[in-house]
Parts: C-alpha cells; sequence; structure tokens
C-alpha cells in the first residue's frame, strides 16, 4: 500500500514538474518574440493623435494622453465616453487592432509593420481602394529568406475583393496574427491575401500600377512547362578544362522574364547509411522558376552527367512555381549553374564540370598568411571602372570569344591579342590581387598555347595534303604559322613539344 | 583593456574602432546585440577592462562627426567565477543617429584595436520619428527621377559588360583571387536563447580544424547575433557569395541536421567583410 502511495505522489510531482517546465518554455517563447510594451516619448505622442475619436470596443475614445515609467519609456492613458479612464501598452493597443477590437475614425487603420518594434503607420482604406481598383498590375516583391529574396515581378490584377465570410481566409491570420482583410485575384491564377499591414506596405511601395509603360512586360499568364531536353557535355574553357551540359526547360511562351528571375539553391537532405549506419548527407540542387507551372507530364532523366533524378516539380509552398531538380555530388560540381533566356521559349539551366582540380584547390594553408584586407576580386565594389579593369575586361572578352571561335588559326590568333591586353592590363594594375590575376590567366595562356599551335599547324599540314595531295603550303600561311611555332618554342615546357615543334617548323620549310 | 575610441565617418559604412590591448583570441567572443529600438545596439566584448586615465567619461554624447552616433556608453561588469577568478567584461551601448546594422569587423581588428563597421539600413517609410523625417526629406529625389528609377527595376535589362562577366561563373573564375580565408557571421534565427553561439562554439571547438582542412582557408567567426525580426527559421540557412558555393557546401556536410544553401539575395549583398552567413534554424540541436 505504501508502495502504491509513494508511486501515486511521485506520478503528481512529475505532472506537476513537466506543466512547470511547458509553462516556463511557452512564457520564454513568447517572451523571445514579445512586442514592447513602451515607445518613445514622439512615437507615444503621435500615436495618441492617431487614436483620439477612435473607438475602443465600441466605446469612443475622448482624448489620449502620453505617460511614462522611465526617461525612455512612454505608454498612454485613454479617457472614453463612457467615463472610464484606460492604462494602454503599446504591445495591447497591436493587440486590439489585430483584433478589430480598436478601430480608428475616418475608416483608416492603425498598422505595426514591424513586430518587433513600436513604428507605426495609418492605412487610409478609403485611398487603398481606390488606388486597388484602379490598379491594372502589381508588382510582386518577394520576402526575406525566399529564394527570390528581394526580387519583383509585376503580375496582371484580375479583381479586387474585400474578404467576406465564404472566403477561406476570412477572419484567418498570418504568422504576425495579423486577419487577412483583402483578395488581389491575379490574372496568372494566383491569389495574394492582404492584411491591414500588407495594404499599407503595398501604398508605400506603390505596388498596385494604374498605368505601365510599354517598355515594361506585365505577366498576365503563367510560363506552362511543354518538356526538358537535355543538352550534351560540350568543351566550355579549353584554358582550364571546364565542360558544360544544359538543361534546356520549353515553356509553352516566349519567356519574358530576366534571367536572374530564376534562382538556385542547394537542399541538403541527410539519410541514413544502411551499410554504416550514419547519417549521409545528399545535395539536390534546385532550379526556382516563378510564375510557371507543370500541367501535363514533364518526362525527367535519371542521370546527365553528374546530375541524377532530374525532373520537373510543383513548388507545394508557394503558388506558380516549379522547381527543376535534381541530387548532385558535391564533389564534382566546381562552379555554380548559370541561367540563360533563349529566343525560343525556353530557359537553358547550363552546368558545369571540369578534371581540373587545381580550380577549386584550396591554398596551401602555411603559405598563405596574406595581410588581412585584400580585395576579393579584381574588380573593385563601386560601378566605376578603373583603367585595369577596362583592359583586363577586354582581355577576359577576347579570351571568351576565342573559345566560341571554330577557326583554329583565328582562335590562336585571338589568344595572342589576349596576351598582349593582359600585359597591358598587368603594366596598369593597382594591387598585387590586380596583378597577380594578370599574370595568372597570362600564365594559364601561355600553358595551352604551344599545344594549340602545335596542333594548329598538325591540322593544316595534313589538311593541305589531303586536298592537294602534296606537303606545300602557300608561303603566307606558311609564315604565318612559322610565327606561331616560334612563339610556341619559347613557352613549350617538355621536349615533346620541343621535338614536334622543329619538325613542324621542318615541314613548314 | 579599451583606451580610446575613434569614429571614422564614411556616407554608407562608417566604422567605430576601440583602440587599447585586446585578446585576438577572444574575438569570436564579441556579441552584438539589437536593441529594443533600430538605432540601439549592444555589445558585449568579454575579458575588457576600461583604462579610466584615457576614458574619463563612460558616456558620450558630442562627437567629432554629427549625424552618425547619437550617444556611446561603456560599462564595466566584473563578475567572480566559481572559481574565484575575475571575470571582467565591457559593455557598450551604441545609439545611432539613423538605423545602422553594427557588425564586428575582423578584418579591420587586431591587438591593439576592435573595429565595428556601421552598415546603413533602408529605413522604413512609416517612420514616426521627426529627426528621421527630417533626413528622409533631404533625400528626397525629384518625381521624374524617381519614375525612372522605379521603372528601371522592371524593364527587360541589357545586361552590361560588367554584369555578365562578374555573373558568368567561367568569367568570375577568372576575376576572383583564391580566397584564404572564410569570414561567416552565425545569427540565430531559432526560437531557442544563445543559438547562435552554441553553433560558434560547437564550431570553432570541434570542427574548426576539419573545416579549415576541408575548405583549405582560416575559419574565422566574425560576427554572432540575433536576428532582428521575427525570422524563426524551420532550417538552417547557409548564404554565400556565388564564388563560394564549394566552401558552403563543405560548411554545411559539418552541420549537424539538413541545411537550405543560397547564395547571397543581390539585395542583401554587402560591403561587409562576410563571406558566408549561417542563420541558425528551428532544426539546430
Amino acid at each position: 500500500m505504501w508502495k502504491f502511495l509513494w508511486g501515486k505522489i511521485l506520478n503528481k510531482i512529475t505532472f506537476i514538474l513537466l506543466f512547470s517546465v511547458s509553462l516556463l518554455l511557452k512564457n520564454y517563447s513568447t517572451a523571445y518574440c514579445a512586442f514592447p510594451e513602451y515607445t518613445s516619448r514622439q512615437k507615444a505622442l503621435k500615436l495618441a493623435i492617431v487614436l483620439e475619436n477612435g473607438y475602443f470596443k465600441s466605446i469612443k475614445i475622448l482624448s489620449v494622453f502620453v505617460k511614462n515609467i522611465g526617461q525612455d519609456d512612454y505608454y498612454l492613458q485613454a479617457l472614453l465616453s463612457d467615463g472610464s479612464s484606460r492604462k494602454w501598452l503599446l504591445n495591447r493597443i497591436r493587440e486590439w487592432t489585430q483584433t478589430d477590437e480598436m478601430i480608428l475614425n475616418n475608416n483608416r487603420a492603425l498598422v505595426f509593420p514591424s513586430a518587433s518594434t513600436t513604428d507605426f503607420g495609418v492605412l487610409e482604406k478609403n485611398d487603398f481602394y481606390r488606388t486597388a481598383l484602379n490598379a491594372t498590375a502589381y508588382v510582386k516583391t518577394f520576402g526575406k529568406h525566399d529564394v527570390l529574396e528581394g526580387k519583383s515581378l509585376i503580375l496582371g490584377i484580375l479583381r479586387f475583393r474585400i474578404l467576406q465570410e465564404n472566403d477561406s481566409n476570412y477572419l484567418k491570420t498570418n504568422k504576425h496574427g495579423d486577419r487577412y482583410r483583402y483578395l488581389l485575384e491575379l490574372e496568372n491564377g494566383t491569389h495574394e491575401y492582404l492584411t491591414y499591414t500588407d495594404a499599407f506596405l503595398l501604398m508605400q511601395r506603390s505596388a498596385l500600377l494604374e498605368e505601365v509603360p510599354e517598355t515594361v512586360n506585365v505577366l498576365r499568364k503563367s510560363y506552362k512547362v511543354e518538356e526538358i531536353k537535355k543538352l550534351p557535355l560540350q568543351l566550355e574553357d579549353e584554358l582550364r578544362d571546364i565542360w558544360r551540359f544544359g538543361i534546356e526547360v520549353v515553356f509553352d511562351k516566349p519567356v519574358m522574364t530576366d534571367a536572374d528571375k530564376f534562382p538556385y539553391r542547394l537542399v541538403e537532405l541527410k539519410k541514413k547509411d544502411l551499410s554504416t549506419g550514419r547519417l549521409k548527407s545528399n545535395f539536390f540542387l534546385q532550379i526556382v522558376f516563378p510564375n510557371a507551372e507543370k500541367r501535363k507530364l514533364v518526362k525527367g532523366f535519371i542521370n546527365h552527367e553528374y546530375l541524377h533524378q532530374v525532373k520537373l516539380e510543383t513548388d507545394k509552398e508557394h503558388q506558380k512555381r516549379v522547381i527543376l531538380k535534381a541530387m548532385v555530388d558535391p564533389d564534382l560540381m566546381d562552379l555554380p549553374p548559370y541561367v540563360e533566356v533563349t529566343d525560343r521559349n525556353s530557359v537553358i539551366v547550363n552546368y558545369y564540370s571540369s578534371q581540373n582540380r587545381s580550380l577549386i584547390q584550396p591554398p596551401d594553408l602555411p603559405v598563405t598568411q596574406s595581410p588581412t584586407e585584400v580585395p576579393r576580386s579584381v574588380f573593385t565594389p563601386e560601378k566605376l571602372e578603373t583603367e585595369f579593369e577596362k583592359i583586363y575586361m577586354q582581355a577576359l572578352i577576347l579570351i571568351r570569344n576565342a573559345q566560341k571561335q571554330q577557326n583554329m588559326n583565328l582562335r590562336i590568333n585571338a589568344y595572342f591579342k589576349a596576351l598582349e591586353e593582359l600585359k597591358k592590363a598587368s603594366l596598369s594594375a593597382e594591387n598585387d590581387i590586380q596583378i597577380t590575376q594578370a599574370l595568372n590567366q597570362r600564365d594559364i595562356l601561355l600553358i595551352t598555347l604551344p599545344k594549340l599551335i602545335i596542333r594548329n599547324v598538325q591540322m593544316t599540314i595534313l589538311a593541305k595534303k589531303l586536298d592537294q595531295q602534296e606537303a606545300k603550303v602557300d608561303p603566307e600561311l606558311s609564315s604565318e604559322l612559322l610565327a606561331q611555332l616560334a612563339q610556341a618554342e619559347r613557352y613549350a615546357f617538355n621536349d615533346d613539344q620541343q621535338q614536334k615543334i622543329s619538325s613542324l617548323k621542318n615541314i613548314l620549310r | 583593456m579599451i583606451e580610446r575610441f575613434d569614429l571614422v565617418p564614411d556616407k554608407q559604412t562608417p566604422y567605430l574602432t576601440f583602440e587599447g590591448f585586446f585578446e585576438p583570441s577572444l574575438f569570436s567572443l564579441i556579441q552584438v546585440i539589437p536593441g529594443d529600438k533600430k538605432t540601439e545596439t549592444s555589445v558585449i566584448i568579454p575579458k575588457t577592462f576600461i583604462n579610466n586615465i584615457f576614458f574619463a567619461e563612460t558616456e558620450i554624447t558630442s562627437f567629432a562627426e554629427e549625424g552618425i552616433l547619437e550617444k556611446l556608453s561603456l560599462e564595466e561588469k566584473i563578475k567572480r567565477t566559481n572559481n574565484g577568478e575575475i571575470d571582467p567584461s565591457l559593455i557598450l551601448n551604441i545609439s545611432t543617429m539613423v538605423n545602422y546594422k553594427i557588425e564586428f569587423n575582423e578584418e579591420k581588428s587586431d591587438s591593439r584595436r576592435i573595429t565595428f563597421s556601421m552598415q546603413k539600413l533602408k529605413k522604413m517609410l512609416i517612420s514616426t520619428i521627426e529627426k528621421e523625417d527630417i533626413v528622409e526629406k533631404e533625400e528626397t529625389v525629384s518625381q521624374d527621377e524617381a519614375d525612372v528609377i522605379f521603372w528601371s527595376v522592371f524593364t527587360p535589362r541589357m545586361v552590361n559588360k560588367r554584369e555578365k562577366i562578374l555573373l558568368h561563373p567561367v568569367t568570375a573564375l577568372m576575376s576572383y583571387r583564391q580566397f584564404d580565408q572564410l569570414n561567416v557571421a552565425i545569427l540565430n534565427a531559432s526560437q531557442k536563447q544563445n543559438g547562435a553561439h552554441r553553433m560558434a562554439e560547437m564550431l570553432t571547438k570541434r570542427h574548426k580544424l576539419s573545416i579549415e582542412k576541408k575548405i583549405g582557408a582560416k575559419f574565422n567567426i566574425v560576427n554572432i547575433s540575433s536576428v532582428r525580426e521575427q525570422e524563426i527559421l524551420p532550417k538552417t540557412k547557409i548564404y554565400f557569395h556565388a564564388n563560394l558555393m564549394k566552401q558552403a557546401i563543405k560548411l554545411a556536410q559539418v552541420l549537424p541536421g539538413e541545411q537550405l544553401l543560397e547564395p547571397f539575395p543581390a539585395s542583401r549583398l554587402s560591403k561587409l567583410a562576410t563571406d558566408v552567413e549561417i542563420f541558425v534554424g528551428k532544426n539546430f540541436e
């Protein structure tokens, strides 16, 4: 019996302990996100003026005074028409405005846009209605921590509505506790539910547009995905041995959105490895397409180079978004993907790979103790172009254009021009990183050029042999090739190359 | 030991520098805590005293450079630990004229000075403070100019040469130097207190060497703080500069739980010295 009683007592103690811990945790979590109770003098004075002649729980507010408990902590004291006097802390005022227990006069609404500061605003509802009813387009700006953060799309407005009882979000609140009040139905089929705060911020941002200039594309329909296609592996940069492959996402209409509105992200998923029992990370590379939808079956691929399980999925969290997903081996993906919009109703996602480990080879720690303040890029953060930047940029453009050149002879000549530009850039460099980068590019070119020149001369001689059944090359071309070989000879880095060069020279002579 | 301070003016990012004698190994323990108001920030510097000879006044309200700081107060907290040792710390309470994001700048700090960068934040349009109203008026542009700026964001852009080079991964590779240190900011976006501190402690105490080996660079935690607004994230998020994707992935592999990795949004790319920002989410245990 004693045992039984002790058991009961212990059970009670455990329950009380658990209850107090959960209560503590609850209080703690609310305290962490708590809205301030007091505000500054200026804000309190302005708020008092705003609240006067409004209604608190259907009782008219006659006058509002400002009071303080410390040097910087102000609150309000209100006199109501029922003769009562009330002490109003800021957090309570916010709660009452959220539940419509506190209403301003003249069809206005009090809003607190930030959940942690007492900054407030007044929404002139009549002005908002007029603006919303006249608006033809809505500037949707994506919020913080969205993969599209800070980017905007202009969407066509179909209809503006005030939420009523039969609406699914009627009287529902967002994560800050603000009630949804309005609905913007957009032409692309998405719905924007708005609180008073949202409406206020839209007015502040001028996000509801009556007229849109012709140069601006208003998205009236969503892009429907037709298919996804593999783009084969091809050489992107022969100097660094970088290869490119891609996936083309084909839509039903021309894509009028800039490529930077199709961002990428990596999602890590951990799964238990059955053989070791340990958690193993899998990384999924996602390219996000806003204002897009998948209405029919779009076949994916099991593999495409280092991408596995490539598929196009509808984003379940956001309206009219599709995601191109693929599992990637992070050790093989050295460079981020690059998105291009084509003029054939599609978007190409380029992926890069390289066998050249020095691309991502970490610097040797002990010898790279550099001074602390070293710029990260050769380009200055400001948009002012320095002399070095202009010349270095020109060199980069020459190199990139040369890489696209099919004619080997022209390509080699373009590389020579780039070398000259890199020399000029080195001479105009203003800091160590600039000169180091220019010299690095020069060295990379000089390593590749002898190989290219040897191949070019060999191919030219072979082509002549096949065409004319004789080894004679015309004198002009011959002297040009000899000049190239002379350059190659200077920078050939092994005996094999030297031998090849001298034998080719003999043939040409 | 803190001896004097200096305010280095700049239109966008002024610096607040404190001179004296500091222990660089304790830099990762410096805490930057946003105050109730956006113009208020507190900074806790561990193991630091005030040199009363140089710093006679611990509350400063007049500054050589006007329009940046409103008030700077210094408070010394000396505690005795359980084993009888003295544990001093210094609390800096910084009030600014307008909204600044204050961050510890390790690159500009060493054993003789510590530096905080003050990045100007975009003002809320609904500001109710008269002083800010004045500043706002000064920054107003003409309607025509405002229209051009407004619509330029939405007009299909001819990407200029410079942007093309900086954005393309291959040309970017030719423009960025190989880095030798990774500057990381850790921000608490979980509901638990000290989330950022716990992660920083875990990374520095348990994983620093393995991270440095993996990424081949020095791993520096330059800022630990909490997010200002209600930005609780379900999953830990790692923001990285596009040229540091590989390093961000290696960091994610070390962190417990599952992470989300995204390049810094262009709108948030700052000139500050942070390469990677970790927002500690609810899933961090």
